[in-house]
């Protein structure tokens, strides 16, 4: 393999809200390579730490422990930023200019000619679909636009790697579209793509490999098609030429069965049972027109893999063991749907 | 590292020069140039020094509102409204955004003092005075006070003030909410402004007998970590057309000192802040 562009050891990040507040664990032993050009889906329900992880990878935040890194230089150092982007959920931008003047501002911090900065400003705009709204000023912009502007600035330095929020929240379908497509093309481009989300669907339509985090910790990591394929949540059949006697005992065997017209629609709970329904059928005198093993849809898998989490004592946050931190009181796993940090403003308000 | 300190600074003060608030603190600045005539009229004794006093403080009191206005609510508006997000990641260090915040600020007071600096100085040369009977065209229009090197080295020396106040400010915006902050920095203003008054307060304490080595002891510190603002005030010698103190280019280096000083710990507590 490559060396990896996104790279994390025993990642661990404790949010320390005020003395009088418990610590608690934003991302625990967190172990995870991004490899170049791939399209990475990180995943997680709300609070599960996928945040987090961004922002202790793009500097925003320093780890508690482990060590994380950018095509091969430590997080947190500038120079890992000079060749990433970085799309934070809900981008909030100067409200006074309008989107060249935003991103003529980004390009100036990566040292880039003003002829290039408006080039590429014109370009990305183009590209995000925000070029009808150049003259606007994105206090006028609605979350939709916000999300491409958080795209095109992310984009402004060419980066090799590309770090993005839930890219997809607050657009609409014809806009999640867009965006995959981009995401796409920069795949096509050589880029690498890590990006979280807890739109199912999107991920599984530009993923090549995902990640899920489940209460700050990973539980699973792989390329979708193994995380999918190695497990059939049901079979489908359908036949012809079924005689009444037989389609009375392959109804009874199959979990559901009906006709329609002259076909007759089988289904099985797992392979072996749709194995046998099918050498009953054959034996039968049946003809097969269809089989198909149904696979577990992404959301499928996600909810067995929280089930299977929670089902190892992780679960209820009441009954779940605490993380310590070393010398400590024990650390609670974080929770809810906003990320806790010490500098948040909004806790010191 | 120059051009991303002065992306961000052009930045901050594209989006300072938009604030309503500082219009406001233009326009009482220009009110108190104005009323410095009125101040100046109903007053014993030479107009001018009231005028010149009057319109040296307006200058000075625009910029440390505009300091501990704009400045203490600098760094922590950009963490709440989350722009520094896509700021900070990308190859910028936290000392580089602290050091651009900080000239955008001072690029902007230095706009705004400027400004009121050339109408005071214009209103002072012009009509400040009072109208020779005998003086006709142009010179009818000047017969206000004369600007002398003393007066300009004072308005210079307003705005090197400015620089210590803010870089207090910013460090304080840097780890503090925008009320907490512009307290501390008011305070600090003041017992700038207050410095040498410290130690002969101590003295008066220990001539006196009284059993103040506590206080004593804390007006010392007080003493020694509150920038020495006095030294900048020079007034005195701008009303009275006095010799300038020979040692101007100690004090301004000492505030240059300072400042940076106190931005290097605006970093420090910066760079340990989690977004």
């Amino acid at each position: 393999m490559d060396k990896p562009a996104i790279k994390a050891e025993k990642l661990r990040v404790i949010y320390r809200p005020s003395i009088f507040k418990r610590p608690r664990v934003g991302l625990e032993g967190l172990d995870l390579e991004v490899c170049p050009n791939e399209v990475f889906g990180y995943l997680g329900a709300n609070g599960a730490g996928k945040t987090t992880t961004i922002k202790a990878l793009v500097g925003l935040i320093d780890a508690n422990g482990g060590y994380a890194e950018i095509l091969g230089r430590p997080a947190g150092d500038a120079r890992s930023r000079e060749k990433m982007g970085y799309a934070p959920e809900n981008p909030y931008f100067y409200e006074y200019l309008n989107p060249i003047e935003t991103l003529d501002f980004y390009g100036r911090l990566f040292g880039m000619s003003r002829p290039d900065r408006l080039k590429r400003a014109g370009e990305l705009l183009e590209r995000v679909g925000l070029a009808g709204a150049r003259d606007r000023r994105v206090r006028q912009f609605s979350k939709g636009m916000r999300q491409r502007m958080g795209l095109a600035q992310a984009m402004i330095n060419d980066p090799e790697v590309l770090i993005l929020d839930e890219p997809m929240t607050g657009l609409d379908p014809v806009g999640r579209y867009e965006i995959r497509q981009l995401i796409l093309d920069l795949k096509e481009k050589g880029k690498t793509i890590f990006f979280s989300s807890h739109i199912l669907a999107d991920v599984e339509a530009v993923c090549d490999r995902a990640a899920v985090l489940h209460e700050a910790r990973l539980v699973s990591c792989g390329a979708l098609s193994e995380l999918l394929s190695s497990r059939t949540v049901g079979v489908e059949i359908i036949l012809g030429n079924v005689a009444p006697e037989l389609e009375k005992r392959l109804s009874v065997a199959a979990a559901s069965a009906r006709r329609e017209g002259a076909l007759v629609f089988l289904s099985a709970v797992d392979e072996e049972s749709g194995g046998k329904l099918l050498g009953e059928a054959v034996n039968g005198g049946a003809t097969v027109k269809r089989y198909v093993p149904t696979r577990e849809s992404l959301e499928e898998y996600f909810i067995r893999i929280r089930r299977e989490a929670d089902a190892e004592g992780n679960g209820d946050p009441d009954t779940r063991p605490e993380a310590r931190v070393p010398g400590e009181a024990p650390v609670k796993p974080s929770g809810g749907d906003g990320e806790p940090g010490t500098a948040n403003p909004e806790d010191s308000k | 590292m120059i051009g991303r300190v002065w992306a961000v600074a052009l930045n901050t003060f594209r989006e300072a020069v938009r604030d309503r608030i500082l219009y406001l603190l233009l326009v009482v600045g220009i009110g108190a140039v104005a009323f410095s005539k009125f101040l100046g009229e109903i007053s014993v004794g030479d107009h001018l020094h009231v005028i010149v006093n009057t319109g040296l403080t307006a200058v000075s009191l625009l910029g440390v509102m505009i300091s501990v206005f704009v400045g203490t609510g600098l760094i922590y508006k950009e963490i709440d409204k989350r722009t520094v997000y896509t700021i900070l990641s990308k190859p910028v260090r936290r000392g580089e955004f602290i050091f651009g915040k900080y000239l955008g600020l001072l690029l902007t007071i230095a706009v705004c003092t400027g400004l009121l600096s050339i109408g005071f100085l214009v209103y002072y040369r012009a009509v400040a005075g009072v109208a020779d009977d005998r003086a006709t065209g142009l010179l009818y229009w000047m017969h206000g006070g004369r600007i002398t090197v003393p007066l300009l080295a004072a308005l210079v020396f307003i705005f090197v003030e400015i620089c210590v106040v803010t870089a207090v400010a910013v460090m304080f915006s840097s780890a503090s909410t925008p009320i907490l902050s512009a307290v501390l920095t008011s305070i600090i203003f003041t017992a700038g402004r207050m410095s040498t008054w410290i130690p002969e307060y101590i003295r008066e304490l220990a001539r006196r007998g009284e059993s103040g080595e506590v206080k004593s002891f804390f007006l010392q510190i007080l003493y020694y970590i509150t920038p020495n603002l006095s030294i900048m005030d020079l007034r005195d010698e701008a009303v009275n057309i006095g010799a300038l103190p020979g040692d101007l280019a100690w004090r301004l280096l000492y505030a240059v000192s300072y400042s940076v000083v106190v931005l290097l710990v605006a970093t420090l507590v910066f760079r340990r802040r989690r977004f």
